[in-house]
Protein backbone atom coordinates (compact mmCIF):
# COMPACT_ATOMS: atom_id res chain seq x y z
CA UNK A 1 0.00 0.00 0.00
CA UNK A 2 1.42 3.45 -0.92
CA UNK A 3 1.77 5.64 2.20
CA UNK A 4 1.32 8.55 0.76
CA UNK A 5 -2.19 8.16 0.15
CA UNK A 6 -2.92 7.42 3.53
CA UNK A 7 -3.79 10.62 4.46
CA UNK A 8 -5.87 10.13 7.49
CA UNK A 9 -2.89 8.94 9.48
CA UNK A 10 -1.44 12.35 8.62
CA UNK A 11 -3.65 14.60 10.45
CA UNK A 12 -3.27 15.48 14.26
CA UNK A 13 -5.55 14.65 16.76
CA UNK A 14 -5.82 18.10 18.56
CA UNK A 15 -8.00 20.83 16.17
CA UNK A 16 -7.23 23.69 18.19
CA UNK A 17 -6.43 26.43 15.60
CA UNK A 18 -4.84 29.79 17.46
CA UNK A 19 -7.16 33.04 16.93
CA UNK A 20 -7.86 36.26 19.18
CA UNK A 21 -11.09 37.06 21.02
CA UNK A 22 -10.97 40.18 18.31
CA UNK A 23 -10.79 37.37 15.52
CA UNK A 24 -13.86 35.28 16.79
CA UNK A 25 -15.61 38.59 17.22
CA UNK A 26 -14.95 40.08 13.74
CA UNK A 27 -16.30 36.22 12.47
CA UNK A 28 -19.14 36.10 14.61
CA UNK A 29 -19.87 39.14 16.33
CA UNK A 30 -23.17 39.97 13.79
CA UNK A 31 -24.55 36.61 13.58
CA UNK A 32 -24.93 36.51 17.37
CA UNK A 33 -26.00 39.48 17.78
CA UNK A 34 -29.10 38.37 15.07
CA UNK A 35 -29.57 35.23 17.09
CA UNK A 36 -30.29 37.31 20.12
CA UNK A 37 -32.68 39.40 18.30
CA UNK A 38 -34.26 36.58 16.85
CA UNK A 39 -34.68 35.21 20.91
CA UNK A 40 -36.35 38.10 21.92
CA UNK A 41 -38.34 38.03 19.05
CA UNK A 42 -39.59 34.97 19.49
CA UNK A 43 -40.23 35.65 23.27
CA UNK A 44 -42.32 38.63 22.32
CA UNK A 45 -44.21 36.58 20.13
CA UNK A 46 -44.92 34.05 23.04
CA UNK A 47 -45.86 36.83 25.28
CA UNK A 48 -47.93 38.50 22.30
CA UNK A 49 -49.92 35.28 22.10
CA UNK A 50 -50.56 34.84 26.26
CA UNK A 51 -51.65 38.11 26.58
CA UNK A 52 -54.57 37.25 23.64
CA UNK A 53 -55.45 33.83 24.51
CA UNK A 54 -54.07 33.20 27.99
CA UNK A 55 -50.95 31.75 29.58
CA UNK A 56 -49.74 28.66 28.30
CA UNK A 57 -48.07 26.07 30.59
CA UNK A 58 -45.16 24.38 28.65
CA UNK A 59 -42.54 22.65 29.79
CA UNK A 60 -40.88 23.87 26.70
CA UNK A 61 -41.10 27.45 27.75
CA UNK A 62 -39.42 26.17 31.09
CA UNK A 63 -36.42 24.66 28.76
CA UNK A 64 -35.82 27.99 27.64
CA UNK A 65 -35.58 29.77 30.64
CA UNK A 66 -33.22 27.28 31.29
CA UNK A 67 -31.17 27.80 28.28
CA UNK A 68 -31.48 31.86 28.81
CA UNK A 69 -29.66 31.29 32.21
CA UNK A 70 -26.70 29.55 31.00
CA UNK A 71 -26.05 32.21 28.49
CA UNK A 72 -25.98 34.77 30.97
CA UNK A 73 -24.26 32.91 33.99
CA UNK A 74 -20.40 33.36 34.44
CA UNK A 75 -19.68 29.68 33.68
CA UNK A 76 -18.59 28.64 30.52
CA UNK A 77 -18.81 25.14 28.25
CA UNK A 78 -22.45 26.62 27.25
CA UNK A 79 -23.19 25.27 24.54
CA UNK A 80 -22.66 21.21 26.32
CA UNK A 81 -24.46 22.54 29.33
CA UNK A 82 -27.56 23.71 27.05
CA UNK A 83 -27.64 20.82 25.26
CA UNK A 84 -27.97 18.94 28.67
CA UNK A 85 -30.34 21.28 29.84
CA UNK A 86 -32.67 20.39 26.80
CA UNK A 87 -32.27 16.58 27.05
CA UNK A 88 -34.48 13.82 28.13
CA UNK A 89 -33.39 13.43 31.99
CA UNK A 90 -33.28 10.00 33.69
CA UNK B 1 -49.40 36.19 -5.68
CA UNK B 2 -48.68 39.06 -7.35
CA UNK B 3 -45.34 41.22 -5.99
CA UNK B 4 -44.33 44.48 -6.69
CA UNK B 5 -40.81 44.24 -5.32
CA UNK B 6 -40.21 48.03 -3.60
CA UNK B 7 -36.06 47.74 -3.28
CA UNK B 8 -33.85 45.73 -4.98
CA UNK B 9 -30.42 46.63 -6.70
CA UNK B 10 -30.89 44.44 -9.78
CA UNK B 11 -27.87 46.01 -11.45
CA UNK B 12 -25.80 43.77 -9.10
CA UNK B 13 -28.28 40.50 -10.03
CA UNK B 14 -28.30 38.14 -12.91
CA UNK B 15 -30.80 37.96 -15.22
CA UNK B 16 -31.74 34.29 -14.16
CA UNK B 17 -33.18 36.80 -11.10
CA UNK B 18 -35.79 38.84 -12.77
CA UNK B 19 -36.62 35.26 -14.44
CA UNK B 20 -36.89 34.09 -11.38
CA UNK B 21 -38.57 36.73 -9.90
CA UNK B 22 -41.00 37.15 -12.71
CA UNK B 23 -41.93 33.42 -11.96
CA UNK B 24 -42.71 33.67 -8.38
CA UNK B 25 -45.53 36.58 -9.39
CA UNK B 26 -42.96 40.16 -9.18
CA UNK B 27 -44.41 42.41 -11.95
CA UNK B 28 -42.93 45.44 -11.26
CA UNK B 29 -39.22 46.05 -9.15
CA UNK B 30 -38.32 49.51 -7.96
CA UNK B 31 -34.48 50.53 -7.31
CA UNK B 32 -33.08 52.93 -5.87
CA UNK B 33 -29.44 54.19 -6.83
CA UNK B 34 -27.04 53.31 -4.04
CA UNK B 35 -23.23 52.40 -3.69
CA UNK B 36 -21.56 49.81 -5.73
CA UNK B 37 -19.26 48.67 -3.42
CA UNK B 38 -16.41 50.61 -4.12
CA UNK B 39 -16.19 54.70 -4.42
CA UNK B 40 -17.24 55.99 -8.00
CA UNK B 41 -15.47 58.99 -10.41
CA UNK B 42 -18.18 61.52 -11.03
CA UNK B 43 -18.50 60.48 -14.31
CA UNK B 44 -19.12 56.85 -13.57
CA UNK B 45 -22.61 58.40 -12.03
CA UNK B 46 -23.83 59.13 -15.39
CA UNK B 47 -23.36 55.73 -16.90
CA UNK B 48 -24.97 54.20 -13.64
CA UNK B 49 -28.25 56.37 -14.02
CA UNK B 50 -28.01 55.27 -17.86
CA UNK B 51 -27.86 51.94 -16.67
CA UNK B 52 -30.93 52.43 -14.47
CA UNK B 53 -32.88 54.46 -16.65
CA UNK B 54 -32.09 52.81 -20.37
CA UNK B 55 -30.99 49.02 -19.75
CA UNK B 56 -32.49 47.69 -16.57
CA UNK B 57 -35.93 48.17 -17.82
CA UNK B 58 -35.22 46.24 -21.01
CA UNK B 59 -33.78 43.79 -19.23
CA UNK B 60 -36.89 43.48 -16.78
CA UNK B 61 -39.71 43.85 -19.58
CA UNK B 62 -38.09 40.53 -21.35
CA UNK B 63 -39.78 38.80 -18.23
CA UNK B 64 -42.53 41.30 -18.48
CA UNK B 65 -41.39 43.25 -15.18
CA UNK B 66 -41.69 46.37 -15.29
CA UNK B 67 -38.73 48.54 -13.80
CA UNK B 68 -38.55 51.83 -12.19
CA UNK B 69 -35.69 53.44 -10.30
CA UNK B 70 -34.84 56.27 -8.15
CA UNK B 71 -31.66 58.59 -8.89
CA UNK B 72 -29.46 60.09 -6.08
CA UNK B 73 -25.31 60.08 -4.69
CA UNK B 74 -25.72 57.59 -2.10
CA UNK B 75 -24.58 58.44 1.44
CA UNK B 76 -21.24 56.45 1.08
CA UNK B 77 -19.99 58.44 -1.58
CA UNK B 78 -21.68 61.92 0.21
CA UNK B 79 -18.51 62.67 2.35
CA UNK B 80 -16.56 64.53 -0.80
CA UNK B 81 -18.35 67.65 -0.94
CA UNK B 82 -16.40 68.31 -3.92
CA UNK B 83 -17.91 65.21 -5.74
CA UNK B 84 -21.28 65.30 -4.48
CA UNK B 85 -21.81 69.18 -6.17
CA UNK B 86 -20.56 67.62 -9.43
CA UNK B 87 -22.43 64.17 -9.66
CA UNK B 88 -25.65 66.21 -8.20
CA UNK B 89 -25.50 68.05 -11.04
CA UNK B 90 -26.21 65.14 -13.45
CA UNK B 91 -29.62 64.16 -11.22
CA UNK B 92 -32.01 67.05 -12.71
CA UNK B 93 -31.83 65.58 -16.32
CA UNK B 94 -32.48 62.12 -15.20
CA UNK B 95 -35.32 62.83 -12.99
CA UNK B 96 -37.38 63.47 -16.26
CA UNK B 97 -36.69 59.88 -17.32
CA UNK B 98 -40.30 57.91 -17.42
CA UNK B 99 -39.70 55.43 -14.86
CA UNK B 100 -37.70 57.32 -12.62
CA UNK B 101 -40.21 57.85 -9.13
CA UNK B 102 -37.92 59.98 -7.54
CA UNK B 103 -35.04 60.89 -5.09
CA UNK B 104 -33.29 57.98 -3.25
CA UNK B 105 -32.05 56.15 -1.75
CA UNK B 106 -30.71 58.95 0.12
CA UNK B 107 -30.08 59.31 3.57
CA UNK B 108 -27.22 58.43 6.51
CA UNK B 109 -24.58 55.74 6.93
CA UNK B 110 -22.30 56.89 9.56
CA UNK B 111 -24.20 59.96 10.13
CA UNK B 112 -21.95 62.57 9.28
CA UNK B 113 -22.05 66.22 8.95
CA UNK B 114 -21.20 65.96 5.05
CA UNK B 115 -23.79 63.10 4.79
CA UNK B 116 -26.50 65.37 6.42
CA UNK B 117 -25.31 68.50 4.11
CA UNK B 118 -25.55 66.42 1.22
CA UNK B 119 -29.11 64.81 2.71
CA UNK B 120 -30.52 68.13 3.12
CA UNK B 121 -29.45 69.41 -0.86
CA UNK B 122 -31.31 66.14 -2.15
CA UNK B 123 -33.94 67.11 0.06
CA UNK B 124 -34.11 70.47 -1.55
CA UNK B 125 -33.72 68.78 -5.32
CA UNK B 126 -36.87 66.82 -4.61
CA UNK B 127 -38.64 69.77 -3.83
CA UNK B 128 -37.35 71.95 -6.77
CA UNK B 129 -38.11 69.24 -9.48
CA UNK B 130 -41.89 68.57 -8.39
CA UNK B 131 -44.85 70.10 -9.94
CA UNK B 132 -46.77 71.47 -6.80
CA UNK B 133 -45.37 68.98 -4.83
CA UNK B 134 -42.04 67.54 -4.40
CA UNK B 135 -40.91 64.28 -5.89
CA UNK B 136 -40.89 61.35 -4.07
CA UNK B 137 -38.15 60.44 -1.86
CA UNK B 138 -36.67 57.17 -1.03
CA UNK B 139 -34.42 56.94 2.34
CA UNK B 140 -32.10 54.67 3.04
CA UNK B 141 -31.13 54.63 7.41
CA UNK B 142 -27.85 53.74 8.41
CA UNK B 143 -27.14 49.67 9.68
CA UNK B 144 -26.86 48.39 13.30
CA UNK B 145 -25.39 50.69 15.78
CA UNK B 146 -25.77 53.54 14.00
CA UNK B 147 -29.73 53.11 12.94
CA UNK B 148 -31.30 54.61 15.56
CA UNK B 149 -29.36 58.45 15.63
CA UNK B 150 -29.60 58.48 12.30
CA UNK B 151 -33.46 58.14 11.99
CA UNK B 152 -33.43 60.56 14.70
CA UNK B 153 -31.51 62.72 12.72
CA UNK B 154 -33.08 62.16 9.15
CA UNK B 155 -36.52 62.77 10.65
CA UNK B 156 -35.30 65.74 12.30
CA UNK B 157 -34.34 67.51 8.95
CA UNK B 158 -36.92 66.77 7.25
CA UNK B 159 -39.27 68.27 9.58
CA UNK B 160 -36.85 71.60 9.25
CA UNK B 161 -38.57 71.50 5.63
CA UNK B 162 -41.67 72.28 7.36
CA UNK B 163 -44.53 72.16 5.16
CA UNK B 164 -42.53 71.87 1.92
CA UNK B 165 -42.07 67.83 2.58
CA UNK B 166 -45.46 65.81 2.65
CA UNK B 167 -44.57 62.44 5.12
CA UNK B 168 -46.90 61.12 3.11
CA UNK B 169 -44.18 61.15 -0.30
CA UNK B 170 -41.56 59.71 1.86
CA UNK B 171 -40.71 56.20 2.20
CA UNK B 172 -37.73 55.70 5.37
CA UNK B 173 -36.24 51.86 4.81
CA UNK B 174 -34.72 49.44 6.91
CA UNK B 175 -36.58 50.40 9.69
CA UNK B 176 -36.61 47.84 12.87
CA UNK B 177 -38.19 47.21 16.10
CA UNK B 178 -36.48 50.08 17.50
CA UNK B 179 -36.83 52.63 14.53
CA UNK B 180 -40.38 52.07 12.71
CA UNK B 181 -42.52 53.37 15.24
CA UNK B 182 -40.99 56.64 15.13
CA UNK B 183 -41.13 56.75 11.33
CA UNK B 184 -44.71 55.67 11.39
CA UNK B 185 -45.46 58.08 14.24
CA UNK B 186 -44.27 60.93 12.05
CA UNK B 187 -46.46 60.05 9.09
CA UNK B 188 -43.71 58.39 6.59
CA UNK B 189 -43.94 55.41 4.75
CA UNK B 190 -42.03 52.86 6.62
CA UNK B 191 -39.99 50.16 4.64
CA UNK B 192 -38.73 46.59 6.24
CA UNK B 193 -35.71 44.66 4.74
CA UNK B 194 -35.38 41.21 5.12
CA UNK B 195 -31.75 40.98 4.75
CA UNK B 196 -29.40 37.94 6.28
CA UNK B 197 -27.90 38.71 9.53
CA UNK B 198 -27.67 42.76 9.33
CA UNK B 199 -31.47 43.51 9.28
CA UNK B 200 -34.58 41.83 9.93
CA UNK B 201 -35.72 38.10 9.07
CA UNK B 202 -38.88 37.11 7.87
CA UNK B 203 -40.31 36.58 10.89
CA UNK B 204 -39.28 39.65 12.65
CA UNK B 205 -40.61 41.23 10.11
CA UNK B 206 -44.22 39.54 10.45
CA UNK B 207 -44.15 40.23 14.09
CA UNK B 208 -43.36 43.72 13.57
CA UNK B 209 -46.85 43.89 10.77
CA UNK B 210 -48.78 42.44 13.85
CA UNK B 211 -47.49 44.85 16.34
CA UNK B 212 -47.57 47.83 14.20
CA UNK B 213 -49.56 47.43 11.56
CA UNK B 214 -49.72 47.04 7.61
CA UNK B 215 -50.72 50.50 6.77
CA UNK B 216 -48.34 52.19 5.16
CA UNK B 217 -45.40 50.01 5.07
CA UNK B 218 -43.83 48.46 2.42
CA UNK B 219 -40.89 44.94 2.73
CA UNK B 220 -38.57 44.63 0.90
CA UNK B 221 -35.38 42.13 0.76
CA UNK B 222 -32.70 44.90 -1.13
CA UNK B 223 -31.09 42.09 -2.58
CA UNK B 224 -27.58 43.45 -4.12
CA UNK B 225 -24.03 42.72 -4.64
CA UNK B 226 -23.83 41.23 -1.26
CA UNK B 227 -24.93 37.56 0.61
CA UNK B 228 -28.58 38.71 -0.30
CA UNK B 229 -31.91 37.32 -2.16
CA UNK B 230 -34.30 38.77 -3.90
CA UNK B 231 -36.96 35.78 -2.64
CA UNK B 232 -36.62 36.90 1.21
CA UNK B 233 -39.89 39.36 0.05
CA UNK B 234 -41.66 35.83 -0.83
CA UNK B 235 -40.17 33.80 1.91
CA UNK B 236 -41.81 36.70 4.15
CA UNK B 237 -45.11 36.84 2.72
CA UNK B 238 -45.33 32.96 3.18
CA UNK B 239 -43.90 33.34 6.75
CA UNK B 240 -47.25 35.42 7.05
CA UNK B 241 -49.44 33.07 5.18
CA UNK B 242 -48.02 29.95 7.99
CA UNK B 243 -49.63 32.81 10.33
CA UNK B 244 -53.01 32.34 9.11
CA UNK B 245 -52.68 36.01 7.42
CA UNK B 246 -55.42 35.50 4.41
CA UNK B 247 -54.64 36.62 0.92
CA UNK B 248 -56.30 39.64 0.91
CA UNK B 249 -53.40 41.00 3.87
CA UNK B 250 -50.61 39.27 1.68
CA UNK B 251 -52.01 41.30 -1.56
CA UNK B 252 -51.96 44.92 0.86
CA UNK B 253 -48.98 44.64 1.94
CA UNK B 254 -46.53 42.99 -0.79
CA UNK B 255 -48.53 44.64 -4.30
CA UNK B 256 -50.73 47.01 -2.96
CA UNK B 257 -49.07 49.05 -0.30
CA UNK B 258 -46.07 50.00 -3.04
CA UNK B 259 -48.49 50.19 -5.42
CA UNK B 260 -50.33 52.91 -3.23
CA UNK B 261 -46.90 54.80 -2.28
CA UNK B 262 -45.12 54.93 -5.86
CA UNK B 263 -48.74 55.62 -7.22
CA UNK B 264 -48.52 59.22 -6.57
CA UNK B 265 -46.04 59.53 -8.68
CA UNK B 266 -47.39 59.88 -12.17
CA UNK B 267 -45.34 57.30 -13.99
CA UNK B 268 -46.43 54.82 -11.90
CA UNK B 269 -48.68 51.90 -13.72
CA UNK B 270 -49.29 49.38 -11.53
CA UNK B 271 -52.94 50.02 -9.35
CA UNK B 272 -53.98 48.06 -6.66
CA UNK B 273 -55.97 45.22 -7.02
CA UNK B 274 -58.48 43.69 -4.45
CA UNK B 275 -58.93 39.96 -3.98
CA UNK B 276 -62.38 38.85 -4.11
CA UNK B 277 -62.93 35.51 -1.83
CA UNK B 278 -61.56 36.03 1.79
CA UNK B 279 -60.91 32.32 2.97
CA UNK B 280 -62.07 32.03 6.62
CA UNK B 281 -58.95 31.99 9.05
CA UNK B 282 -57.67 28.64 9.55
CA UNK B 283 -57.85 29.36 13.38
ZN1 LIG C 1 -30.57 49.63 -1.07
Amino acid sequence: MNKNFDVSTNAPESTTVHRSGGQVLDLYFLKARAATLDIAAMLDRLSRAEALCGPHADERKDRLQAALHILTDSAGDKARRIQEAYSVKG
Amino acid sequence: MFVIDPHVHMVSRTTTDYENMAMAGVVAVSEPAFWAGFDRTPSAFADYYRQLTEFEPQRASQFGVAHYCWICLNPKEAEDLGKAREVMSLIPTFLKRPNVLGVGEIGLHKNTPHEMEVFRRHVQLAIDAGDGVHRLILIHTPHLEDKWRGTRLIIDMLRDFGSAIDPSRVLIDHCEEHTIRMVKDAGFWAGMTVYPTTKATPERAVDMLEIYGSDRVCINAAADWGVSDPLWVHRTALEARRRGHDRSALIKIFHNNPAQFFGQHGGFAIRPVDVLDRPTQPH
